[in-house]
Parts: C-alpha cells; sequence; structure tokens
C-alpha cells in the first residue's frame, strides 16, 4: 500500500513535470515553478544553508463590546482570539507554517491553542503536500477566514462552521496529509484538496493530535470550479469517518460511522461579495439510527467606499434519532438566525464592525444582540 | 394609498437595483497606466491574464528563476484602484484581503513592495531585476521596459482596452 502510493506520487511529478507551464500568452515561458534562493545566484558569496530560510510573522487580533436584549445578561467587553502565525518558505518547494491562538474562553479565562503546525512542499500550484495540523478543507468560510476575525464581514463565524468549543458540529480541524492545487484549463480553474487525517476522537472537541484511537482514517475530499472572469467559485466536498467509542464512565457510546457533504459558492464581483455554504452530517451505526444535522448560511456585502453593510441569514437544524456525539444541538431543535450589520475599514488592517443578531431557537425562543468589534492585522 | 408591505417591496426592489449597478459595470474604467519590468527580466510582452496571474501570486518566479516583486502604489488611489479593477477585476480592499489571505495560508507568495508614487516604482524595478510595477503613462527607457500598456478611456465608454507591446 505504501508502495503504490509512493509510486502514485512520483507518477505525478512525473506528469506534472512534463505538461507545459504557464505561458501567460507570450512565446515563451514567462514563468518558472522555483525562486532562485541566494546561494544560486553566481555572485554570492559560500552558500549558509540558514540564508536561504525566510521568517514571517503575522497577527491577528479582535476585542468586542455586547449587548444582548435579555434581561439575564449584562453589557460586556470582551477579547476575541490573537492569532499569531509564522510562516517560513525554504529551498526546494518546502515551507512551513505554525499557528498559535490565545483566546478567551467562557470561564473569564485564557488559553492558548496550537491552531497549525505544517510543513508542505509546493511542486508549483498544481500539487503540494502538506503534512501535520491544518484547517479541515471543508467549503470556503473555513478555510479563508478561519480564526482571523479581521478577514471576516462579520464580527463572527456562521453557526454551522463554529469552532467546537463555540458548539460547531464539523470536524474544522485535522491531523493528517493533504495533497491539494489547482489546474486551469482555459479561462476555468479546478481545485481540489484530498485531506487523509486521524479523524474524530472520542469526544467533538477532541483534535486526534498525537495518536489515533482507531485504525479508521477520516478521508475528505474537496472539489471547485472557478470563473475568475465572472467572479464565480462553486465546489462541494465529502468526508467520511469512523468516530471511535466512547469508553468514559457515565458517557458511553459505541463507535459511530460519519458522514458530512458540504456545498459552496461564491459570487464576488468588484465590491459585491455573496457567500453561501451548507452542510449536511450524518451520523450512525448498525444499531443506532440516523441523526442528521443540516446547517446553512448565506451572508452577501457590497463595498462602499470604506464602509461595507452585510447581511446574513443561517439556519442550524437537527432531525432523526439524537445525536449521541454532539451535544449542542438536540434532534427536533432548529436556530435560524439573521446578521444585519457594517464594516468600517477605518484605516489600513484596521476594521471596525457593528452588527446586529436576531437568534430564534425553537426552545429558548428570540434573542436579540448587538455586536461591536475592532478587528485589526500586524 | 400605499400599504406598508408594499412600500417595503419597493425599498427592496430599490436596494436590489442599488446592488446590481456596480456589480455588472464594465470593468477596467479610469486612469491609462503601463506596466514596466527591468530590461533584465527575459518577458518582452505580457497579457491581462498573466499580470494578474502575477499580482494574484500564481507564480512566484519569473522564466530565469528570479524572484518575483510586485509593486504597489496605493498612494495614488486612482492609478490603484484602475489597475485593481482593469487587470485583476478586483477593489484595493480585496487585493490587500488576498495578500494577507495568501500569507495567513502559508502558501508560497509573490513579494510585495509598496511606494510612494511613480518615481519610487521606477527606481525599485531598476534597482531590482524581478520587480513589476504599474506606472502612470510616461517615456519608459532602459533599464525599464513596458510589457503592457492601458489606455485612456475614450469619452462614451467605448474604451480602447489594453495592450502588450
Amino acid at each position: 500500500m505504501r508502495a503504490l502510493f509512493v509510486v502514485a506520487l512520483l507518477t505525478a511529478r512525473l506528469a506534472l513535470a512534463q505538461a507545459p507551464p504557464a505561458t501567460g500568452g507570450a512565446d515563451s515561458p514567462l514563468f518558472s515553478d522555483t525562486a532562485r534562493g541566494p546561494s544560486a545566484d553566481a555572485t554570492a558569496a559560500p552558500a549558509d544553508p540558514l540564508s536561504e530560510l525566510t521568517l514571517d510573522l503575522g497577527a491577528f487580533g479582535d476585542v468586542n463590546g455586547a449587548l444582548e436584549l435579555s434581561p439575564t445578561t449584562r453589557p460586556s467587553f470582551g477579547l476575541g482570539i490573537f492569532d499569531l502565525f509564522f510562516t517560513s518558505q525554504a529551498p526546494h518547494g518546502f515551507s512551513f507554517l505554525g499557528e498559535l491562538a490565545i483566546e478567551a474562553n467562557p470561564e473569564n479565562g485564557v488559553e492558548l491553542d496550537l491552531e497549525r503546525l505544517q510543513a508542505t512542499w509546493r511542486l508549483d500550484e498544481r500539487l503540494s503536500i502538506s503534512l501535520g495540523r491544518m484547517q479541515q478543507s471543508l467549503g470556503y468560510y473555513n478555510t479563508a477566514y478561519h480564526a482571523a476575525a479581521f478577514l471576516m464581514t462579520a464580527c463572527d463565524r456562521p453557526l454551522i462552521v463554529a469552532f467546537a468549543d463555540q458548539g460547531g458540529v464539523l470536524p474544522v480541524h485535522m491531523v493528517g496529509v493533504e495533497v491539494a492545487g489547482e489546474v486551469r484549463p482555459g479561462p476555468l480553474t479546478v481545485g481540489y484538496a484530498l485531506d487523509l487525517a486521524n479523524g474524530r476522537g472520542a469526544d467533538v472537541e477532541e483534535v486526534l493530535n498525537t495518536f489515533d484511537t482507531n485504525g479508521a482514517k477520516s478521508a475528505n475530499l474537496l472539489v471547485y470550479l472557478a470563473l475568475e472572469s465572472l467572479g464565480l467559485r462553486v465546489g462541494g466536498n465529502a468526508l467520511f469517518d469512523f468516530i471511535p467509542a466512547d469508553t468514559v464512565v457515565g458517557a458511553e457510546r459505541p463507535a459511530l460511522n460519519e458522514q458530512i457533504f458540504g456545498g459552496h459558492l461564491l459570487f464576488e464581483r468588484r465590491q459585491f461579495t455573496l457567500l453561501g455554504e451548507g452542510y449536511l452530517v450524518r451520523q450512525w451505526t448498525q444499531d443506532v439510527p440516523q441523526s442528521t444535522i443540516v446547517g446553512a448560511f448565506v451572508e452577501t456585502s457590497l463595498q462602499l467606499g470604506l464602509a461595507r453593510p452585510f447581511l446574513r441569514g443561517e439556519l442550524l437544524t437537527a432531525s432523526g434519532a439524537q445525536s449521541l456525539f454532539i451535544d449542542s444541538i438536540a434532534t427536533g431543535e432548529s436556530t435560524l438566525r439573521g446578521l444585519a450589520g457594517v464594516r468600517l475599514d477605518l484605516a489600513r488592517r484596521t476594521a471596525l464592525k457593528l452588527q446586529l443578531d436576531a437568534r430564534h431557537h425553537t426552545v429558548a425562543g428570540l434573542t436579540l444582540s448587538a455586536r461591536v468589534q475592532l478587528a485589526f492585522a500586524f | 394609498m400605499r400599504s406598508p408591505s408594499n412600500r417595503g417591496l419597493r425599498l427592496i426592489v430599490l436596494a436590489l437595483a442599488c446592488l446590481a449597478a456596480p456589480v455588472f459595470a464594465e470593468d477596467g474604467k479610469g486612469e491609462p497606466f503601463v506596466v514596466v519590468i527591468n530590461e533584465a527580466n527575459p518577458a518582452k510582452s505580457m497579457g491581462e491574464r498573466s499580470i494578474a496571474e502575477v499580482f494574484l501570486s500564481r507564480h512566484v518566479a519569473w522564466a530565469n528563476h528570479e524572484p518575483i516583486t510586485v509593486v504597489l502604489q496605493e498612494n495614488d488611489k486612482a492609478l490603484h484602484e484602475a489597475f485593481c479593477a482593469a487587470v485583476l477585476g478586483l477593489t484595493p480592499e480585496q487585493l490587500d484581503a488576498r495578500f494577507l489571505q495568501a500569507r495567513y495560508k502559508g502558501a508560497a507568495s509573490v513579494a510585495v513592495q509598496r511606494v510612494k508614487n511613480d518615481a519610487a516604482a521606477r527606481a525599485f524595478v531598476v534597482a531590482n531585476p524581478g520587480a513589476i510595477a504599474y506606472l502612470r503613462p510616461g517615456p519608459v527607457a532602459p533599464p525599464l521596459k513596458t510589457v503592457f500598456s492601458k489606455e485612456k478611456e475614450a469619452p462614451g465608454g467605448g474604451g480602447s482596452g489594453g495592450s502588450a507591446r
């Protein structure tokens, strides 16, 4: 099996190496796959391997104020996520990325999360292979914005792509290997990402960082088509996993099969952006009837000078049997959420967001809240 | 007398029309510009698509393996907006977000150099063989060479578009 994998990789590399490079319409190729490093310069001093490594440090942060129109909650200030990421480009197509998120938690404390730690080898835009802890390639939102509030138009992530410790239902992180790339036949872009990972742990918040607790690996395939001249991207993904049994006394649960199917549509043309995503999450075993969770959102915004007004509608609903794994939503429950707000780009990499949030839950009823967020990047 | 629901419907239709106008407006209207590279760069001419691929980090090195550095003139708002719209189909904010996203993803990316004006852009490309910049139209002499030119829109919107030289 391992030999087959190695042969497949070598074959892919040979095939891609023999394919004609991008010419951009010129007579001769305009570009190459690799940049010359300092040591490749004939006039440079004798090569120091470390001189070819780069280190780039970036950060995102957000601070918030929230007001919920309910007698039981008080207006509050709060911290969002302070996200630090380190990237390094090394010779021969290798690159490395580390990401740490320092996050305020519901207990008024602060905790440190290793969000990503990955090494990537890139042949060119058509093929890259990454190994480590990464963002699972689900739809568009999860990998485009993830923990970076500054990149998001609204103040927070949609319910269906929320982090597991905030009631999310999707495995947004994974530890494993990803093969990804894009090819461009004519005006079309075809992108793909294949993730092979340890999969879910016994608990919905658990990411199997060190070892897998069952023999089965999760497999996720994302494919998308983009027409950049129209600003349009359409894609879908399918994830298959085998969730290990929970043996903790009092919380025993059998192992479960899991399937997640998703679709997304992005239309980004000039100042206008429309993004929609939907997911179907199914879990079952031979002895446990199927539980189904469906989640979707549509977000639209329009850049008008420094202001970007936005609207978002969301749905999260559970049906079938009660999920034995995801406890943030009970069967028969559903949440409808509507957001309206404006993002103001006050200065370069500094955005102020004002957001009104109306949420209707089948049990909790209607809640209204307002939020202000200052998000930044540096 | 109009009912509140009719008034609401009219407001929604009006809002949608306002949204649709800029979305489907023709790209590329605005300031003329030229795209220049260093004469040491083997590229002779470039189309809009090739230039877009460079500025969107689809390629990180020229054919001679020289790393690509894109030069941005964000201070000249009209020029920067015209270049972003005509070649990339993006707003300046969207281009900045793309750079930030590429960096966040850890993807291989072109180097970005922000300069104050045309003179600084010219000086940077002269000093850096892998650089590419857009300038206001004007004489371009060695060691710079023009690889693309976007001419001014004719009155009435019948623009002459871009050309590679």
